[in-house]
């Protein structure tokens, strides 16, 4: 991966491209395609790009799709086991649930990875990542366990190695 | 019946047994937290099963992918705003 240059116009045009596709297929989608709304599809699906590209301009490090993608199954996998473990505990007579908190020094770099760190442990079974203060991370378990410490540093390496796979990241 | 009509209304069931069990997980859990695990991820699940056994039982294509665009656009909305619950009731001290 190239360092952060200053964002050329053609790269920009390409991103405003991609929105623009992106937009245009959720529109076809919601108006199964009919031909007498390829019109305002098409207005709607550029005045969308447009404020995009206002409220969120395109960074240098934009996450692409296609390296989210490998990540899809796991995800799938603990929403499964999350949702099975949380219904069983609600459901259960006795209410087996023992809330606590745990409080995570993360090592990885602000931004992204922090936002994907925090989106998984709040899918893991039991875990939800109330908030972070600087390099603190806020997990908030339903059950304490000692496993959860285990399951957060983990997913903290995974993060960590796709990063690493994408180019020279900070490392300490 | 046919057995896929069959498979799709157990999984709408399945769906709907998450739902359930979510809610109760609302009324039973003792504190914000613990509520918004049920809510988040119970919900989550009923959600997508619903989606997948409503998905089974049509066969336009169209009518699919609504279905997964609702169910993506109700998993963000719902980890967004879970999120914004739970830092809003940290920085209020409910935390402890």
């Amino acid at each position: 991966m190239t360092p952060a240059t200053q964002p050329t116009l053609a790269w920009r045009a390409l991103i405003a491209a991609k929105r623009f596709l992106l937009f245009a297929g959720l529109w076809l989608v919601l108006t199964s395609a009919a031909l007498d709304g390829l019109g305002f599809g098409l207005a709607a699906a550029s005045a969308a790009t447009w404020l995009s590209l206002v409220l969120m301009p395109p960074v240098s490090r934009e996450v692409s799709l296609l390296s989210v993608l490998p990540l899809v199954p796991g995800f799938i996998d603990r929403s499964i086991r999350g949702g099975f473990d949380v219904a069983w505990r609600a459901l259960h007579p006795r209410l087996p649930i023992r809330p606590a908190w745990y409080v995570h020094d993360t090592r990885l770099p602000p931004g992204g990875a922090r936002v994907a760190l925090g989106s998984i442990v709040s899918l893991l079974p039991g875990t939800l990542v109330a908030g972070s203060f600087g390099n603190r991370l806020y997990v908030h378990c339903l059950n304490a366990d000692a496993g959860i410490r285990h399951a957060v540093a983990a997913e903290e390496r995974r993060i960590a190695g796709t990063l690493k796979s994408r180019g020279p990241g900070p490392e300490r | 019946m046919t057995p896929l009509e069959i498979l799709a209304i157990g999984i709408l069931f399945a769906g709907l047994g998450f739902f359930v069990a979510g809610t109760v997980g609302m009324l039973r859990f003792p504190d914000v937290f613990s509520r918004l695990h049920a809510l988040t991820k119970a919900d989550n699940l009923g959600l997508a099963l619903i989606a997948l056994g409503t998905a089974l039982l049509t066969a336009d294509t169209s009518v699919t992918l609504k279905l997964m665009l609702i169910w993506f656009f109700v998993v963000l909305a719902s980890a967004t705003s879970g999120h914004l619950i739970a830092r809003h009731a940290l920085r209020s001290g409910q935390g402890s």
